[in-house]
């Protein structure tokens, strides 16, 4: 028999260009006929024959792959460079227009909270996503295994760190880096944003990341009437009218007294609304005067200072504002979402 | 906590309408979950006399019944005697018996609420039923269903049921929450004093709460029975008394319906009067079978108690039909060898009382709140005892409640008290003095009350105190656990004095300005550029899912992992911001926005890298990534849509960055997972001098497919804190008198040569040029033809000069050197 093995190389080679699917090539009618000769060929002959047949099928798999990466790996450009080849000023990439834009919501509350609190001498510090047990109970006069960490549903890492359920975790350090302002007789008044973790079913109303807002003040002869002046000043700023405010006796290791502050509802003027769930008031803060437990660990004198702290979640302040029905919309990154928000 | 009002009033007079006294509660006490108006669930409820009951004529187990109503209901249709046909199932239903009759229209008040169930005239087998004759279970009273329910008090004719078990009620459900530090206030005896202090009544606790316990206590043994604490580091006091003779049996009807009414379920006459007196004083007690505890440990004449903490492999069966191991931590309940029960949590059922129960032990004792939460926690046990267990109830109330209950049991059960009672601890702890001055409580809230009123305030609630020269003198009472420092008296003052009525004065504050958070600042900034152009400020969560770390190439193990997530999709801290961003483009794509640019400022964390001032935390760094996607321009890299926003970021920020090819050695540390996400050859490493600022580029192949990413995909990830330190803010040209001139540039030089190195190369010999003018030099055109080994790249070059006007003369010898360069280094040329 006389088939060249050469030849039909040469043949393959050639459609090999052609083909949309290069893999094709090795289903080739002709590859299979040079296979099926070989058991038929004379032992002699036999070896040297299946040899190039396999050779031959080696460099086609070869060739399929090769272009096949070169599918995968696009090609090389020079990053340097404006805009890609070929083209020019007036088809290279542009800036989206700017009415696509947009600023998250809780991001631009965030800006509006703290404009008021500088204005009344705040100071900001963004509060750690990542913290450990002293600074999310110890410090904050909760004693191990205290049934009031039990509120807190509080994510732990396989380190034993733990993802802070409340920004109040910043308060030791804020007090005690800002230990020298009491010295020079000033008042330490700093707030904290920052996001918090919880470990809690996520539904329309609850999401198990959310953002607070702390608010730290200590100083000398600072009481509680301070406090709820200061919690109203700031609400009354926010929504820009004067509202009633109730304050309901609470309990937080951390603060003593403890107060859930409550307001007049600023979107139905008490009539009731489904804001404020026909109630007329909105539990909005948080808040108290700081346990002295809370000041000796932060190694300030409770005898001759005293403060007070307060807390209040902006998603559910900005879900308020523009009635937003889900809160799991906030974190989603759905455009048909972000976009109504310049 | 929910409380029967009914049942407070037994302590105090409420001296307020039910709604005011809310008012009061919500704010001088804490938030109410929900008022219950029990009596709303009784209307038509009422008691009548079955005058006749004979056998339903088509069915065996029902009566055909004729009730007597005293004709007080409207609107029903009567025999010709004024009777009431009611068709009825109960066994023990019979002629001249009292029954609660349930009118057509009414409520069947275990459905109150939800799925009300109302009452119609119901055909039965053929007989018209007005109404039901009622059970226990049908009022809500108990789990009681064998029969109608059998009164056992005195009651009139066409009465309202309600009436005769006090049911017209209000039951006032308070947050626990704000009652943790109070473990006075889980009894109802603790809310009436906190009602009568917020109302400003003064209260006086019954004389068995407080007066002294005159009659001998037994220590550790008596010949009945011994006890042995070996833990009293956590069993601060264990009591027990002996009742002998007891006959058990369901409580009466009174007793079961304030039980029910406050959430606890009626078992039996004995169990519930520990629970009637646990809801009244918060301090939970146990009953044993007495002859089961003995034939527990046949060899002892009298049963032993032993307190102690577990065996290794120590198991105990419980009352709700559980096995536990208990942990070594354990306060176990044991007769010295077995283990029957967990202490302050629940009993076992090896000593339950059960219908042949004639002895019991009685238990009162004190748990450390700490071992009991862990216990509950552990087990899975939420029990009655362990809500009152883990506030802390006091050690000192112990030896004022066992003999009530001892002498309620013996009331309700019948049987005797056997011999004194019995404690396991030598000395209870006392409660101690503390001086809290008149002027620090004034202080501390910013009021101005004088002494004789706060005095009134505290001991309204029973808090001795006694006052002199502006100091006074603070005795908790023995249930006030939480008294201990001057500002628990202060909470006190102000709570009863009444928030409310806070003077609100501002803090005094210096004029000096406030220096604002320049990272805040710095973001809003961004925020503001981001938003001219065009781009869409998200915010994505910290935690991500395994598998996304895993599908953009970064190794999970660097990630901080989460060991009680709920979910998977939230087990890790992310290692970048960009995967959490690729990952929202796929839906919104699918939404039919084809073109966006999506960005995000956020802190990431990495195991490796620990924060430089508190090394036992790592540190947390402040990122901002952008993806960016746009199908119109799907034909060029994707690559340049990055780079347009990356240039316009840089100069509105006043950065001259560097951009360098993408390899490993120049990656910084922190960015070597952020890189994974980047393919190689259509990326660049951004650089302002030496500081490494982050990576832009197009994400690898892998990721597009696994993540369905469209063709046009590229990607900005920048360290946002180093950003701000390079970052100069804008940057002025002067303005010229004279006129511009402007020339373009066409450079052929190899396809390899580096945009940025031609670039660079004519920019500073413009500016050795011109060193009196200032100018723009902006690319217009780059064309490669195909299968060229040159391109041309054309730039514009536009030039002011501050002392004349520029004649295109003036540009001949830049152009020349421009050339001169050109062929010398890029072996290209100007055209």
């Amino acid at each position: 028999m006389n088939i060249d093995v050469e030849n039909i190389s040469e043949v393959l080679l050639s459609r090999f260009d052609g083909l949309d699917n290069k893999a094709d090539i090795l289903k080739s009618r002709e590859l299979k006929t040079l296979y099926s000769i070989i058991p038929s060929l004379p032992e002699a002959e036999r070896a040297i024959f299946g040899k190039k047949v396999n050779e031959l099928t080696l460099k086609l798999k070869e060739l399929v792959e090769k272009h096949q990466q070169k599918l995968e790996v696009p090609e090389p450009i020079d990053i340097t460079a404006p805009f890609d080849i070929n083209q020019n000023l007036t088809n290279a990439n542009q800036l989206l227009t700017s009415d696509n834009g947009s600023q998250h919501p809780l991001m631009r509350e965030l800006d509006i909270v703290l404009d008021i609190f500088y204005r009344m001498g705040f100071s900001a510090i963004e509060s750690r996503i990542i913290d450990d047990d002293f600074h999310m109970f110890g410090s904050l006069n909760f004693p191990e295994g205290h049934p009031a960490r039990d509120d807190y549903d509080t994510f732990m890492t396989k380190d034993k760190l733990i993802a802070p359920a409340h920004t109040s975790s910043m308060q030791n350090r804020v007090i005690q880096q800002n230990k020298s302002e009491l010295e020079h007789g000033k008042a330490i008044a700093c707030v904290i944003p920052g996001v918090v973790f919880r470990n809690e079913d996520v539904d329309s109303r609850h999401d198990h990341t959310f953002y607070q807002v702390e608010g730290v003040y200590v100083g000398k002869n600072i009481n509680a009437g301070n406090l709820m002046a200061t919690l109203r000043t700031f609400l009354e700023e926010y929504f820009g009218r004067q509202l009633d405010i109730k304050s309901q006796p609470f309990y937080f290791p951390f603060t003593e007294p403890s107060f859930e502050f409550a307001l007049s509802c600023p979107f139905c003027d008490k009539k009731g609304c489904s804001v404020c769930s026909y109630s007329g008031f909105i539990e909005l803060l948080g808040c108290g005067m700081i346990h002295p437990n809370v000041l000796t660990q932060a190694e300030i004198d409770p005898d001759v200072y005293s403060g007070f702290a307060f807390g209040f979640g902006l998603d559910r302040l900005v879900m308020m504002k523009y009635d937003i029905e889900d809160v799991r919309n906030l974190k989603s990154s759905k455009l048909e979402f972000l976009r109504q928000f310049s | 906590m929910k409380v029967s009002l009914n049942l407070v009033k037994k302590f105090t007079k409420v001296s307020v309408p039910t709604l005011e006294l809310i008012d009061l509660i919500g704010s001088k006490l804490g938030a109410i979950e929900e008022v219950i108006d029990l009596g709303q669930r009784y209307q038509g409820a009422l008691i009548v006399r079955v005058v006749e009951s004979d056998r339903h004529p088509n069915a065996d187990k029902l009566s055909v019944c004729k009730i007597d109503d005293g004709q007080v209901t409207k609107n029903i249709e009567r025999d010709e005697h004024g009777l009431i046909q009611v068709v009825c199932g109960a066994p023990n239903v019979r002629k001249d018996m009292l029954a609660v009759w349930l009118k057509p229209g009414s409520i069947v008040p275990s459905t109150f609420g939800k799925d009300s169930l109302i009452l119609e005239p119901k055909e039965l087998r053929g007989i018209v039923s007005q109404g039901m004759l009622a059970s226990s279970k049908e009022l809500g009273l108990s789990d009681e269903h064998h029969g109608i329910l059998e009164l056992d008090k005195p009651a009139k004719i066409g009465q309202e049921f309600a009436e005769v078990y006090e049911l017209n009620d209000v039951i006032i459900d308070i947050e626990n929450k704000m009652l943790t530090h109070r473990p006075d206030c889980f009894g109802v005896l603790g809310i009436a004093r906190e009602i009568a202090g917020i109302t400003g009544e003064q209260f006086k606790s019954p004389d068995w709460y407080t007066s002294e316990y005159q009659e001998p206590i037994d220590f550790q043994t008596n010949n009945l029975i011994q006890v042995e604490n070996k833990i009293p580091e956590l069993v601060a006091e264990f009591l027990v008394q002996i009742i002998s003779g007891i006959e058990i049996k369901p409580s009466d009807v009174q007793t079961q319906s304030f039980l029910s009414r406050s959430g606890i379920r009626p078992i039996n006459n004995v169990v519930d009067q520990t629970n009637f007196y646990m809801l009244i004083t918060g301090q939970p007690l146990h009953a044993y079978d007495y002859d089961k505890l003995k034939s527990i440990e046949s060899s002892v004449d009298a049963p032993k108690i032993v307190i102690r903490k577990p065996n290794p492999d120590e198991q105990v069966d419980l009352l709700n039909g559980k096995r536990v191991t208990p942990s070594q931590a354990t306060i176990l309940i044991t007769t010295g060898s077995k283990a029957i029960g967990l202490g302050g949590v629940m009993g076992g059922s090896s000593t339950e009382i059960d219908n042949s129960t004639k002895n019991i032990v009685l238990e009162c004792a004190t748990f450390d709140m700490y071992t009991i939460r862990r216990t509950s926690m552990e087990n899975g046990i939420f029990s009655e005892a362990v809500t009152r267990f883990n506030k802390g109830q006091s050690s000192l109330q112990n030896i004022h409640i066992l003999p009530i209950v001892s002498q309620a049991i013996v009331g309700v059960a019948g049987g005797q008290i056997e011999g004194s009672v019995l404690t396991a601890n030598k000395n209870p702890s006392k409660q101690t003095s503390f001086p809290v001055e008149v002027k620090a409580v004034n202080n501390l809230l910013g009021l101005d009350i004088e002494m004789d009123e706060m005095i009134k305030l505290l001991t309204n609630v029973e808090i001795d105190v006694s006052g002199d020269n502006d100091q006074m003198m603070i005795k908790p009472p023995f249930w006030r656990t939480d008294l201990e420092i001057r500002e628990d008296v202060i909470e006190e003052v102000g709570r009863l004095y009444g928030y409310d009525r806070l003077r609100q004065i501002l803090p005094v504050r210096s004029s000096k300005p406030v220096a604002k958070n320049k990272l805040f600042e710095f973001r809003q900034k961004i925020r503001e550029l981001m938003l001219r152009a065009g781009a869409n400020e998200a915010v994505t969560y910290n935690f991500v899912h395994g598998n996304l770390i895993e599908n953009v190439n970064q190794n999970p193990d660097l990630a901080y992992k989460l060991s009680n997530a709920l979910s998977p999709d939230i087990q890790y801290y992310r290692l970048s911001l960009a995967p959490s961003l690729l990952e929202k483009i796929h839906s919104n794509v699918k939404t039919g926005y084809s073109k966006f640019v999506l960005y995000e400022m956020s802190k990431i964390v990495e195991n490796s890298f620990k924060d430089h001032k508190e090394p036992t935390l790592p540190e947390e760094q402040y990122r901002i990534a952008m993806v960016l996607t746009d199908n119109t321009l799907a034909s060029s890299a994707a690559y340049y849509q990055a780079k347009t926003y990356l240039g316009y970021l840089m100069t509105q920020l006043g950065i001259e960055i560097k951009l360098m090819s993408y390899d490993q050695q120049h990656i910084d540390a922190k960015f070597v997972q952020t890189s994974k996400i980047f393919e190689p050859i259509r990326s660049g490493l951004i650089y302002v001098g030496d500081v490494f600022l982050g990576i832009i580029g197009e994400p690898t192949q892998s990721i597009k497919k696994i993540m369905k990413l469209p063709d046009f995909v590229s990607i900005i990830e920048l360290d946002l804190a180093k950003l701000l330190e390079v970052s100069n803010g804008q940057i002025y040209s002067q303005l010229s008198h004279y006129p511009k001139i402007e020339q373009d540039v066409c450079f052929r030089v190899p396809t390899t040569t580096k945009y940025s190195d031609l670039y660079n190369m004519t920019k500073k010999l413009i500016a050795e040029s011109f060193e009196d003018a200032y100018f723009n030099l902006s690319p217009v055109d780059i064309f490669q033809g195909e299968s060229s080994e040159y391109k041309q790249i054309t730039l514009r070059v536009s030039l002011n000069s501050y002392s004349k006007t520029l004649k295109s003369s003036d540009l001949r010898s830049l152009m020349s050197n421009l050339k001169a360069r050109t062929i010398e280094d890029f072996s290209g040329d100007i055209i």
